[in-house]
């Protein structure tokens, strides 16, 4: 009974969500729609510091460089070339650059195909030989082959989290508070079918929607930008699979009481607005002030869209995503806990 | 007024003293029922007059503060489970999901309980073969109704509890959901039905369980009550002046009048053999009557006199 309940009413989910035009089109348009405006139009960031990443050299000191690059336009960074080629993969550099060790010069990695690498490498060449003129300095350039330095390839991913994200919050949320304004849930529970049969059926719901969220968005990413998943597809499918779960806890959660839609949505907006701004899946949070940047790590659509750069951006694989993987599960059995105690009926 | 209990009757429902209160407000107060096998109870009240609230304890929705509830020998605090499966509900204004088909919402309730009827047999049953490919969008009010007494009636229940089940519905449809509850009354089913509308209760009921501010004041069949509280028949008058106050001090039956439209009422049981003496006493006090007319009581005329308040201005 308790198998065939939660088939019927995990089936009424996604029955729910094909039947209703808006759901379809808020679910599926809405991340295309950010993808074309945001990879046609704005492609790179206008008009921020240019992120510069200084490779610590065993041999020779950076102290000159790290001097010469002490212009307010340059957000300097030192660490080793590995730890920069990540860094840079993700979008969160622009230049690396090395003192050579053998010459009287500098050694630069860029794509070549970002204008804003070009940009940042240029002016870079320009401070050092202004600031360091003591005789001709000889810049080596190396192209850094990493496709996901396109912006495009930073900002699938987000949007991936923020689609899973939305759907979850607007969708699942809100139709709990209507099945509870309109006595639905009452209706449910003066039937055998057991509590917690509902609140799983909204998870699994989720999850069978989830998988056409995700061959929209990465499909489209695919055929109009031309963008790939560095790591596994399966583990960025998996890890989906563990955002929506915990988004899907979280919107149970934030329905759990209130039987008012308007209310809801006012709620939910004030929750919720501020972090898709603050969790990088637009711009890169290497952007926001450093103790903004390490808390937003706390939140569940950072932790996500963090999680799911690493893979299709780094190559990371799922199981080597320990905190994003922690933030997510925790939010998860919290929520769950959580509403299976507050969870109004009526 | 204390439960009569059932003697050679098998009792599906037992309430014994049930209160609940909201804040101050005591929304039940102290009832006591019982619900035989095939039989159908109405609770008949005006809005507010706790007919729901009651109703919701029978569910299991909402607990009571004091009192003692039994549903076939179970009761929710240790056998919730027990009582769900065998218990059908319609509550009052549920929307369900108006994008499933009659089929698919009959399908899905049917899934919550071990064993149900066949879905065709149940389509069937309840005159919703036609429909059973339209959504529940695309239904009228009577047709949305009979769809959710399909729900609560689909795992075959012992007990059906039909919250006000023709609440807004226009007069077609609400007899329509009338044969519908005779029905299942029919084969045998137990049910417990609110409503305001005192045809609904007259026609539908074996028994009426009167309510008024959470307390039953009046239980039994049409005829029990009527017997019981003497409104078989009332005498109605239309007089002149002081005319009234000399009838009631000459005849002693004349008390408790009831103000109405045109005069006064006087419940009676025997209205019709009053009505030459009190036509002679006026005649004997120099006229001044302007009519009397002996008629049936009613429902309606049985909850004035026990409450004090005409239904239809609750209503």
């Amino acid at each position: 009974m308790i198998v065939k309940s939660l088939m019927e009413m995990t089936k009424g989910r996604v029955r729910e969500f094909f039947r209703e035009p808006s759901a379809c089109i808020f679910v599926l348009t809405m991340p295309l729609l950010w993808m074309l405006i945001l990879g046609f139009c704005v492609n790179e960031p206008q008009e921020r510091a240019l992120h510069i990443g200084v490779i610590q050299n065993e041999i020779k000191a950076t102290t000159n460089l790290l001097k010469a690059l002490s212009d307010p336009r340059f957000v300097v960074k030192e660490a080793s070339y590995q730890d920069h080629l990540a860094a840079y993969a993700k979008g969160d550099l622009d230049v690396l650059i090395k003192d050579s060790n053998d010459a009287k010069g500098f050694e630069l990695f860029y794509d070549a195909n970002r204008a804003q690498a070009v940009d940042a490498a240029k002016y870079l060449r320009l401070v050092i030989t202004s600031s360091l003129s003591s005789g001709q300095i000889i810049f080596a350039s190396h192209q850094v082959t990493s496709q996901k330095a396109r912006y495009i390839d930073f900002l699938v991913p987000g949007l991936l989290g923020l689609s899973l994200f939305t759907t979850s919050i607007y969708g699942t949320g809100m139709t709990i508070v209507v099945n509870r304004r309109e006595n639905l849930l009452k209706r449910y529970r003066v039937t055998p079918m057991r509590p917690w049969v509902y609140i799983l059926s909204h998870i699994l719901g989720r999850l069978l929607l989830m998988a056409l969220e995700f061959v929209c968005i990465l499909g489209a990413g695919k055929l109009l930008f031309g963008f790939s998943s560095v790591g596994s597809l399966w583990d960025v499918y998996f890890f989906s699979l563990l955002a929506s779960a915990s988004f899907a806890a979280l919107a149970i959660l934030c329905g759990a009481r209130l039987a008012n839609a308007a209310t809801y949505n006012g709620a939910v907006n004030l929750l919720c607005v501020p972090m898709m701004l603050v969790s990088g899946v637009w711009f890169s949070k290497a952007h926001l002030p450093l103790w903004l940047a390490s808390l937003t790590d706390f939140l569940p659509l950072s932790a996500a869209t963090t999680g799911l750069r690493k893979i299709a951006v780094e190559g990371v694989a799922f199981f080597s995503l320990g905190s994003e993987i922690l933030v997510l599960g925790c939010y998860l059995v919290v929520a769950m806990a959580l509403s299976a105690k507050i969870f109004r009926w009526s | 007024m204390s439960a009569a209990p059932l003697i050679n009757e098998d009792v599906v429902l037992r309430a014994s003293k049930l209160t609940k209160y909201f804040g101050t407000l005591k929304a039940v107060n102290e009832v006591c029922l019982t619900l035989a096998r095939g039989e159908c109870l109405a609770i008949l009240g005006p809005n507010g007059a706790g007919k729901t609230t009651l109703c919701e304890i029978f569910e299991g929705l909402v607990s009571q503060d004091s009192g003692d509830l039994e549903i076939l020998s179970y009761r929710y605090q240790d056998s919730r489970a027990n009582i769900l499966e065998k218990i059908g509900v319609t509550l009052q204004e549920t929307a369900l999901y108006k994008r499933y088909t009659v089929e698919e919402t009959l399908t899905l309730f049917a899934s919550f309980y071990p064993s149900s009827l066949p879905i065709l047999q149940l389509l069937q049953d309840l005159d919703l073969l036609e429909i059973k490919d339209r959504r529940l969008g695309q239904l009228s009010g009577g047709q949305k109704q009979r769809v959710c007494l399909a729900s609560a009636f689909g795992h075959n229940p012992d007990i059906l509890f039909l919250d006000e089940p023709t609440n807004g519905l226009d007069p077609k449809a609400r007899r329509e959901i009338w044969a519908l509850v005779s029905r299942l009354k029919a084969m045998g089913k137990s049910i417990i039905l609110t409503t305001h509308f005192m045809e609904e209760a007259e026609r539908l009921a074996d028994r009426i369980a009167i309510l008024d501010q959470g307390k039953i004041v009046g239980l039994g069949s049409l005829d029990e009550l009527f017997t019981t509280f003497g409104v078989k028949e009332y005498l109605e008058v239309g007089v002149e002046g002081g005319l009234l106050e000399l009838l009631k001090k000459r005849h002693g039956f004349l008390v408790d009048e009831v103000k109405t439209a045109r005069g006064y009422s006087f419940f009676l049981q025997d209205a019709s053999q009053r009505v030459q003496e009190v036509v002679q006493t006026c005649s004997e006090l120099g006229g001044g009557l302007r009519f009397i007319s002996v008629k049936q009581a009613s429902l309606e005329d049985l909850f004035l006199k026990l409450t004090g308040r005409s239904f239809a201005n609750d209503c």
